[in-house]
């Protein structure tokens, strides 16, 4: 069975193309959420295996969302998504617990990468 | 997992013989490139370390040892001739597998991430998050706080601790690729991981374990001498009997004890022709480098107190005696210079001479040296033997330029402590325009050592064989005065002298008509030290001395005599 991923990001959009390219390679789509806060609760009620995580959102960044999780489930695994430009954030994120990151626009190869390596951890 | 450590363990030692065999090999082969047997040789060495890296997983040596396995093997079968540039290669194989081989899981690897890496501070603190849970981040260049902020072109270098690390950033997609970063061998630093004795081929015993056997012998030994003395106080004919025999096999054991100890110079030495051919390349000078005597055994931790000194002597005349090429042939020397290094087995000690034909030591210049550095009076007037000992004084140095590989005022001075420290001294010869000779007497082991006692009223102190050449009584007219020093003329050699007594604050006997001399020479400089009376030569096991009296370096140690009292050792080469 293939792992359970939260996606998170505010633009429907952008978590259509990654829902798609996950559930091409068998990954489930377990929930969705438009903003920090929603990712954290839903990461509480959801319990998924893995979290692609946008960084500026409104109501609660990515980053303050990424530390929230950290300190409910150190183990939690989240792959920032991020626009170019964005390096001292994302530096931020990954010290915060983040396991990878991939660059919008995204290439499907490099999402699966980083989520099958992320994994493996 | 124990398991594993101990293949490991078997494998970085055997790597190691095969690897210093390898540096002579290829060394041969630079020499005579049609020398089949050292081709073949070497062929099969890298061939072996292969072989045995590949069971462990260890995916680089593997690769640098394949490829140099195929090179030779196109040397052998013709397609490939013996080049400078082969060479060179193999030799910087050779060493990169030695760092990899010593480092074991420790690894420094600098990583160049593709130029179209996006956030590439990111992917790097992606990389270092990746080190830090899986293994053990050491250190990096630039600093961890300049990689975060993007502050590198590229590539930056990772020190770290942990397996399968490296392989698994290698994997990566932003990652172009890694490469093994070399640290310059830090001899010192390699050392401390030597806790192996290499030599045994059978059974391999952490030196620690050594180390305690032999105390215990000592303490068996000054227990002997206790109860031998004993013995003839109290006349006991029959305990004397059963003692003679058990002495015998006390002395036994501490043989035994001594020789498991004993390792051959090769062991260490091995690696110097290499060092030597490095270095004379480096500075453009040609040199032949010969050792003899490298079979010659030596307690292993004398042995590894020794390597630094010799590198030291040896990159001296590389450095400052030999002369270059051209000024050679102007000189009417031959081209190539020619250093020796000589082992020769004395009775007690072990001689290690380093000798060039190179340009010798300007003594007038280290005269005019110690004068300015304000060592000795203008106008005094000295013998070679004494200008040259200034060369041990600590910031002594007479080359004019800074150059990295010697000149920074480090010089003979460090050899001296180094060679005290183990008991040893340092002598050195030189004559202008021939070339320079030190020798180092170093004693066979360190713990168990013969020494000569003598009296100085009613106490008792070791001299250190090694540091004499020989015991005279001479008549109390033999001592005579020049230039306000005192000294004695000994088979028409004039020899200064000091008493020891007075040294160390004793009353000297004013009746006594002959004077027990020893004497002893170290650092270019023959002397006499009188003494109030022999007692004779025994063992003594030597014990480091209590703090307070670690600070006078006129002792060297002390140690318990036959009557059970303490018996100081005495450093002669500190008493002038």
């Amino acid at each position: 069975m293939g792992a359970r991923v939260l996606i998170v990001d505010d633009a429907v959009f952008m978590r259509r193309m990654l829902a798609d390219i996950l559930r091409k390679e068998g990954y489930e789509i377990v929930g969705e959420a438009e903003n920090g806060a929603q990712a954290v609760e839903k990461y509480k009620e959801l319990k998924p295996d893995l979290v692609t995580m946008d960084i500026i959102m409104p109501d609660m960044s990515g980053i303050d969302a990424v530390k929230e999780i950290m300190k409910i489930d150190p183990n939690a695994k989240i792959i920032m998504v991020s626009a170019m430009g964005h390096q001292t954030l994302v530096v931020e994120a990954i010290q915060a617990g983040a396991k990878d990151y991939v660059v919008k626009p995204f290439q499907p190869s490099r999402v699966l990468e980083a989520v099958q390596r992320v994994l493996k951890l | 997992m124990e398991r594993t450590k101990e293949y490991e363990e078997l494998f970085r030692s055997e790597a190691r013989e095969y690897l210093s065999q390898l540096n002579t090999l290829v060394l041969r082969i630079e020499k005579n490139p049609k020398d089949r047997d050292a081709i073949n040789e070497a062929f099969r060495a890298f061939h072996t370390i292969k072989g045995m890296a590949a069971s462990l997983g260890y995916t680089t040596i593997v690769e640098i040892s394949h490829e140099l396995e195929d090179e030779l093997d196109a040397v052998r079968q013709g397609k490939k001739k013996v080049t400078e540039e082969l060479i060179e290669k193999l030799f910087s194989g050779i060493d990169k597998l030695e760092g990899l081989i010593e480092k074991k899981e420790e690894r420094k690897i600098r990583i160049y991430l593709s130029k179209d890496t996006p956030l590439p501070a990111a992917r790097a603190v992606v990389i270092l998050n990746i080190i830090k849970s899986k293994g053990e981040l050491l250190g990096t260049d630039p600093p961890e706080e300049e990689i975060v902020k993007g502050n590198f072109q590229n590539s930056f270098v990772v020190h770290f601790r942990g397996a399968g690390i490296a392989e698994e950033i290698a994997s990566m997609e932003d990652v172009e690729g890694i490469e093994e970063v070399l640290e310059e061998k830090e001899e010192v630093e390699e050392e401390k991981e030597e806790t192996y004795i290499k030599k045994a081929k059978d059974v391999r015993v952490p030196i620690e374990r050594l180390d305690r056997l032999q105390n215990l012998v000592g303490e068996l030994v000054i227990g002997k001498e206790q109860i031998l003395r004993m013995v003839s106080r109290y006349n006991l004919p029959d305990l004397a009997e059963l003692m003679g025999g058990f002495s015998r096999i006390i002395q036994e054991l501490q043989d035994e004890v001594m020789k498991i100890r004993m390792v051959p110079l090769s062991t260490v030495f091995s690696r110097f022709p290499r060092y030597v051919r490095d270095l004379s390349k480096k500075l453009g000078k040609e040199v032949d480098f010969i050792m003899r005597g490298t079979e010659i055994e030596l307690d292993r931790s004398l042995l590894d107190a020794l390597s630094d000194p010799l590198i030291h002597l040896l990159r001296n005349a590389v450095d400052h005696g030999i002369e270059p090429p051209e000024e050679r042939i102007k000189k009417g020397k031959p081209r190539k210079g020619r250093i020796e290094l000589n082992a020769v087995r004395m009775k007690d000690s072990i001689m290690i001479e380093v000798s060039d034909d190179g340009k010798g030591i300007d003594v007038d210049k280290v005269l005019e040296r110690a004068k300015k550095m304000g060592l000795v009076e203008e106008e005094a007037e000295l013998t070679e033997g004494e200008i040259l000992k200034f060369l041990f004084t600590p910031g002594f140095s007479t080359s004019e330029e800074i150059t990295d590989i010697s000149g920074r005022g480090v010089g003979m001075d460090v050899v001296k402590e180094a060679m005290r420290m183990i008991g040893g001294s340092v002598d050195i010869k030189t004559e202008k325009g021939k070339g320079t000779r030190c020798s180092l007497k170093v004693p066979l082991t360190m713990a168990i050592i013969r020494a000569f006692l003598i009296k100085l009223e009613d106490d008792t102190f070791a001299v250190p064989m090694t540091y004499i050449d020989e015991t005279v009584e001479v008549g109390k007219e033999k001592i005579q005065h020049v230039h306000k020093k005192e000294v004695l003329v000994l088979r028409d050699e004039v020899i200064p002298v000091i008493w020891l007594g007075k040294r160390l604050g004793y009353k000297i006997k004013e009746n006594q008509h002959k004077l027990p001399v020893i004497i002893s020479s170290a650092e270019g400089l023959k002397y006499g030290v009188i003494v109030d009376e022999f007692i004779g030569a025994t063992d003594i096991v030597v014990k480091p001395l209590p703090p307070l009296l670690g600070d006078l370096d006129i002792f060297a140690g002390v140690t318990i005599l036959g009557d059970g009292r303490p018996g100081l050792i005495i450093d002669v080469p500190n008493l002038i």
